[in-house]
């Protein structure tokens, strides 16, 4: 165990001559590459961690922002619902109101053709029956039916109990104690008109008159005149009275009877041909 | 007769002057060390994948760095070129031993008696700029006046066990490993030297952290240093992880 002083001084010199040569080739450069690493490295930690932070405070942004759409979405939601509710409740009524003009109108054209089919139905059902009855009274009695219907005019004028009749012969009365300069001035309120389809000779408004004037007494003034729409019959008018006897009755019952069995039938579709009213009843003549 | 120092197989001479194989070994180890340094620094790569000497280096230096902030506190850089020269030089000394025919320096007495004497001229020096010439001499007086002439002498022989501890445990694994070679020449020597390299570095280590810690006495540091070192490595973590 010797000690050399040269090589301890030797030594201690090469020991610091290493020192410096690591210094160089060591612990400088690796010592700057490890902190410039550890430093970039906490660098992106931080980084890191700084752009964790913005994306959590992005994601409850996100998160806000989409809570709030589904709240405006709800909104726009029933919203929506309670537009089309109402556009459809408009469409309703305006359907509605549409069907109901076209029904009325529907109705109002049907109501027109059933007017103008009764009217045309009571035309021809006159003429027709007016022409059986013609036919039929002609072939029976040989007679003719102006001649009867005269007749009856004349009979039931002179044999009904008619108040109002009275009260037109009551008032013809007060012209009797009248001067004739006075009677004659009041001439047309005098005037009693007799109606026919058809044209009467002379001797029948002799007839006629002479029933008229036993009936009302001498005042009354006659007019007669021919009235075709009266269909078969004859008809006395005075003092906003009028008496008659003509088929128009018989039509106009027919014409009733026709309205109620078009009536039933709407009523019951299918079974309006059953509806007819029964025969017979509502002809008599009314006076 | 064994040789037991090569300090004594002198290869050149001129008066005082002389090359012997304790220089001549040193300067191997020197140049093996500095070329791997060079190898491993030349080219150092910021990021993933490293050479491999770059990962060697890096690890060996960052358990040096770690330990040095473990004794002597966060002025790593200011104690890591004496620290790690010290490691790098007796480590790789007693690591070469596997080549034939070499002598390791640390078996000189004169190599780890100037590496002591580095120490023992380090400690003075780091503590005198750490706490100033006359904080360094207060540490000598301290708890007592009394304790001067013992933590003198202790300075001495402290220095003196540095290097006579490396100097007898390398010396005495080369007579080992030489007495058994010449009895059992297969096989146990192989596991002597095996052994001899974990010894060489158990050494190695053993002379750094003591000369880490009577740095850190000298200076002061050694008394505060492990609650502030915990501190100032919980800060650096903290930081770390954000």
């Amino acid at each position: 165990m010797t000690i050399d002083f040269f090589t301890i001084i030797a030594q201690i010199f090469n020991f610091v001559v290493l020192i410096m040569l690591l210094r160089h080739f060591l612990y400088g450069p690796i010592v700057r590459t490890m902190d410039a690493r550890e430093h970039h490295i906490t660098t992106e930690l931080d980084e890191a961690e700084l752009k964790n932070a913005e994306a959590r405070q992005e994601a409850a942004e996100l998160k806000r922002e989409r809570q709030e759409l589904e709240d405006r979405r709800g909104e726009f939601l029933s919203q929506a619902q309670a537009d089309a509710e109402k556009w459809r409740n408009d469409l309703l009524v305006q359907a509605r109101d549409e069907v109901e003009e076209r029904r009325a109108g529907w109705q109002d054209a049907i109501e027109r053709e059933k007017t103008g089919f009764l009217a045309n139905l009571k035309q021809r059902a006159g003429e027709q029956i007016y022409e059986i009855a013609q036919r039929v009274l002609g072939d029976l009695a040989n007679l003719d039916l102006e001649r009867h219907i005269i007749d009856s005019f004349i009979y039931r004028l002179e044999t009904m109990d008619d108040s109002g009749l009275d009260t037109v012969a009551a008032r013809l009365a007060r012209w009797q104690k009248m001067k004739p300069e006075e009677i004659e001035a009041t001439v047309l309120e005098r005037e009693a008109v007799i109606s026919t389809a058809f044209e009467i000779d002379a001797e029948t408004k002799g007839r006629i008159a002479a029933a008229v004037t036993k009936r009302l007494g001498q005042n009354v003034g006659l007019r007669f005149e021919e009235t075709p729409e009266l269909i078969c019959g004859i008809e006395l008018k005075t003092q906003g009275y009028k008496a008659a006897w003509s088929l128009q009755n018989y039509l106009e019952t027919l014409e009733e009877n026709l309205s109620l069995a078009f009536m039933s039938r709407e009523a019951e579709p299918g079974q309006g041909t059953e509806a007819e009213p029964a025969p017979g009843k509502e002809t008599e003549p009314r006076a | 007769m064994i040789d037991i120092s090569p300090d004594t197989t002198v290869l050149w001479s001129w008066g005082p002057v002389h090359l012997n194989l304790t220089i001549v070994f040193t300067w191997l180890v020197m140049m093996v060390i500095v070329l791997s340094a060079w190898m491993a620094t030349r080219n150092l790569k910021f990021h993933p994948p490293l050479s491999r000497w770059q990962n060697i280096f890096e690890a060996v230096v960052t358990v040096i760095r770690n330990h040095i902030r473990d004794i002597l506190g966060p002025h790593i850089n200011r104690f890591l070129p004496f620290i790690g020269t010290l490691f790098f030089f007796i480590s790789f000394s007693n690591l070469l031993i596997v080549l034939p025919e070499y002598r390791a320096p640390t078996g000189s007495l004169s190599t780890t008696l100037a590496l002591s004497i580095c120490v023992f001229i380090a400690v003075p020096a780091y503590s005198i700029s750490e706490v100033g010439f006359r904080g360094y001499l207060k540490h000598f007086i301290e708890p007592s006046f009394l304790m001067l002439p013992m933590l003198l002498i202790t300075e001495v022989t402290r220095t003196m066990t540095l290097a006579v501890r490396l100097f007898g445990n390398i010396m005495s694994e080369s007579m080992i490993a030489a007495a058994i070679l010449s009895v059992v020449p297969f096989l146990l020597p192989v596991a002597t030297e095996a052994f001899g390299l974990l010894i060489g570095q158990i050494q190695a280590y053993i002379f750094v952290v003591l000369a880490s810690v009577y740095i850190a006495s000298a200076s002061g540091m050694g008394e505060i240093r492990p609650g502030r070192d915990r501190a100032i490595r919980s800060d650096n973590l903290s930081s770390k992880g954000g």
